[in-house]
């Protein structure tokens, strides 16, 4: 038998490692299909909700403006993260580091105005909007903003 | 890591094409006009195409900005064949969106912002700049597929990308990791030296799963699954330019891999390239022949054609680096008037692509210029003498016999006959008789239309390769990449 290298020896113990997380996953998953008592019921087919009786479908229809908000938060929050790593390092960076910061601040400022005027920001569904959304007005003067 | 002024200068096409994204965007922002917005890109990427040929036949040594990226004439060319695929796809959407009832100016922003994906990735010296430029490169082109949302091919075209995009930058990351794992850096040269070394089979596993991500861009069989259906449901103007710019820019970026990179230093890879490239070449001809749809069938040829462009960069040598650039530079030049028929045929943008080899019976008598044009392009593509694509088929074959690939370069040559059939067919039905109900008539101004000037230019460049290539090759000579040690 070959003597057992530092390589082989390695990836053994991942072999080793995969096969038994394998095996574990398989054993529990197994082991309460077999174990497990299984009966059904009328109520038994409702889903769990902490003891509130589930009201409807999940297959409810969110406002895609929703998720467009959503999208944008997360985009320019990301973005924001950069403005951290400059911030730790704003003396060391130097004058360079601001130029390149007020660059970046610079598109993501004009990016904003894309969104801003484009109307991605509006809330209100097309039809009820006071103008048409090339034209630009105030955040403050949309006629139904969200109740919070 | 301080940019002089020498950094940014060698950076300026680059910076002109995220000048124009931010410009273009602010445009749209303020005011919406397509003449307007498009003419603003136009302008802008035409900035960067001048300073980038400048650049280039100036010549200087390479500069090195950042780790990340390296400008040389090697870049250079392959921005300027990038910036030239991009202005033609804008050229080609102006005259084929006025057809499209929505919002047509974000087409404009995207191919910015694609353009710059590209021009990052013939720069790239760095599987991060790599990755970073990949994705630039095809999130825009997600939506540009997807552009007429309403309509139900290009939204399916648009997602199946996504998807199997998504699918391949996995592999791609993963692939980078396991070769980071081995070598401890991201550097193309030090990656390059390791593999020159005895390698372990971690790093050689994760070249592997680069080299499926990098495949499955250039649609090589059997990463190939998508590019026809892509192809189809895309618009016209953005089939041409998933064919051209973002294929160039992969390639470039796979040849800088293979030169730099250490590629060639993996022999086992190599043998599965030159299958891959095997497979491309017969299947993507075979199933060619099959299509009764003009853009699929292109779709299957392109998938041949890079194909053909493998056999040379698997030749490897000192020719191998400019055998690529030329079968390139041709490739894109025929595609750009191919792909520019088939959209100013469909043009202004209707309920479909002029897409049926029926739509396009007896274009001739109707159309005989656009008609001439198409023939000429297919020639080429065919490789027949005198044209453009006879040139990179003749380098493509001179790297292979140089380094004795016999069963490649005999797949090369089935393989071209197999495609001279199925352009002949196409060719054929051009000067077959005008049939009484025709859908498709390309506005008779055309040649006045900004997409006409373009094709033209594009076929008048392509008698100009076939017929004195001296300049070209000069120019291909100043794009060279020098092999380390």
């Amino acid at each position: 038998m070959a003597p057992i290298s530092a390589w082989s020896a390695n990836t053994w113990s991942l072999i080793v490692y995969t096969v038994a997380v394998i095996g574990i996953v398989g054993l529990m998953l197994g082991l309460s299909w077999i174990l497990g008592g299984r009966d059904w019921g009328r109520a038994k087919d409702e889903q769990f909700e902490s003891g509130v009786l589930g009201q409807g479908t999940a297959r409810l229809r969110f406002s895609a403006k929703f998720y467009l908000v959503a999208m944008f938060f997360v985009i320019f929050d990301v973005e924001a993260l950069f403005l951290y790593a400059w911030a730790v390092s704003v003396r060391e960076a130097g004058w360079a580091g601001f130029i390149e910061a007020s660059i970046f601040i610079f598109i993501l400022a004009a990016s904003l105005v894309y969104l801003w005027k484009i109307g991605a920001l509006e809330w209100a569904p097309a039809s009820r909007r006071p103008s048409s959304p090339s034209e630009p007005d105030s955040p403050a003067a949309k006629p139904d903003r969200p109740a919070r | 890591m301080n940019l002089g002024s020498a950094h940014l200068t060698a950076l300026t096409p680059m910076l002109l094409v995220s000048a124009t994204i931010v410009i273009v965007m602010l445009a749209i922002a303020f005011k919406r006009r397509h003449r307007g917005n498009a003419t603003l890109a136009v302008f802008g990427l035409n900035l960067a195409l001048l300073t980038s040929l400048g650049m280039l036949y100036i010549g200087h040594e390479a500069i090195t900005v950042t780790p990340l990226f390296v400008v040389d004439g090697y870049a250079l060319f392959y921005t300027a064949l990038i910036l030239v695929a991009t202005l033609a796809t804008a050229t080609l959407s102006y005259a084929y969106l006025e057809g499209f009832k929505g919002e047509r100016e974000e087409m404009y922003l995207l191919l910015c912002l694609s353009a710059l994906g590209g021009v990052t990735l013939a720069c790239a010296q760095h599987f991060a700049s790599l990755f970073i430029g990949l994705e630039l490169l095809s999130v825009p082109l997600y939506a540009m597929i997807a552009y007429p949302v309403k309509s139900r091919r290009p939204l399916e075209g648009g997602l199946k990308y996504l998807v199997l995009s998504a699918v391949a930058s996995a592999f791609m990351l993963f692939g980078i990791a396991l070769m980071y794992s081995q070598v401890g850096s991201l550097l193309f040269l030090d990656v390059g030296a390791y593999f020159a070394g005895s390698a372990s089979p971690i790093a050689v596993v994760g070249g592997a799963m680069l080299l499926i991500g990098l495949a499955f861009k250039l649609s090589l069989v059997p990463f190939h699954m998508w590019t026809p259906d892509v192809y189809e449901g895309a618009p016209a103007p953005v089939a041409n330019y998933l064919a051209t710019a973002s294929k160039v820019a992969v390639f470039a970026v796979l040849t800088r891999y293979f030169v730099e990179a250490g590629g060639y230093y993996q022999i086992s890879l190599v043998k599965v390239l030159s299958w891959l490239a095997f497979l491309s070449i017969i299947l993507g001809n075979v199933l060619a022949v099959r299509q009764n749809n003009v853009k699929r069938m292109l779709a299957y040829s392109s998938i041949a054609h890079f194909g053909y462009c493998m056999v040379a960069l698997i030749a490897g040598g000192p020719l191998a680096v400019e055998a690529v650039g030329a079968y390139l530079l041709t490739y894109v030049v025929t595609s750009l008037g191919t792909f520019g028929v088939v959209t100013l045929t469909s043009s202004p943008m209707g309920e479909r692509d002029a897409d049926a080899i029926y739509d396009y019976r007896g274009l001739f008598w109707r159309r005989p210029y656009l008609a001439s044009i198409l023939t000429a392009m297919l020639l080429s593509l065919a490789g027949i003498p005198l044209t453009a694509g006879f040139i990179g088929k003749f380098y493509a074959i001179t790297a292979g016999v140089d380094a004795h690939l016999w069963w490649l370069l005999g797949a090369l040559v089935v393989g071209s006959a197999i495609g001279l059939y199925y352009y002949l067919r196409l060719m054929v039905s051009l000067f077959l008789r005008d049939p009484s109900n025709r859908q498709f008539n390309a506005p008779l101004d055309w040649a006045q239309r900004t997409g006409g000037i373009m094709t033209l230019l594009a076929m008048l460049l392509m008698l100009a390769i076939g017929i004195y290539p001296q300049p070209f090759i000069h120019l291909l000579q100043l794009a060279s990449l020098t092999l380390p040690g």
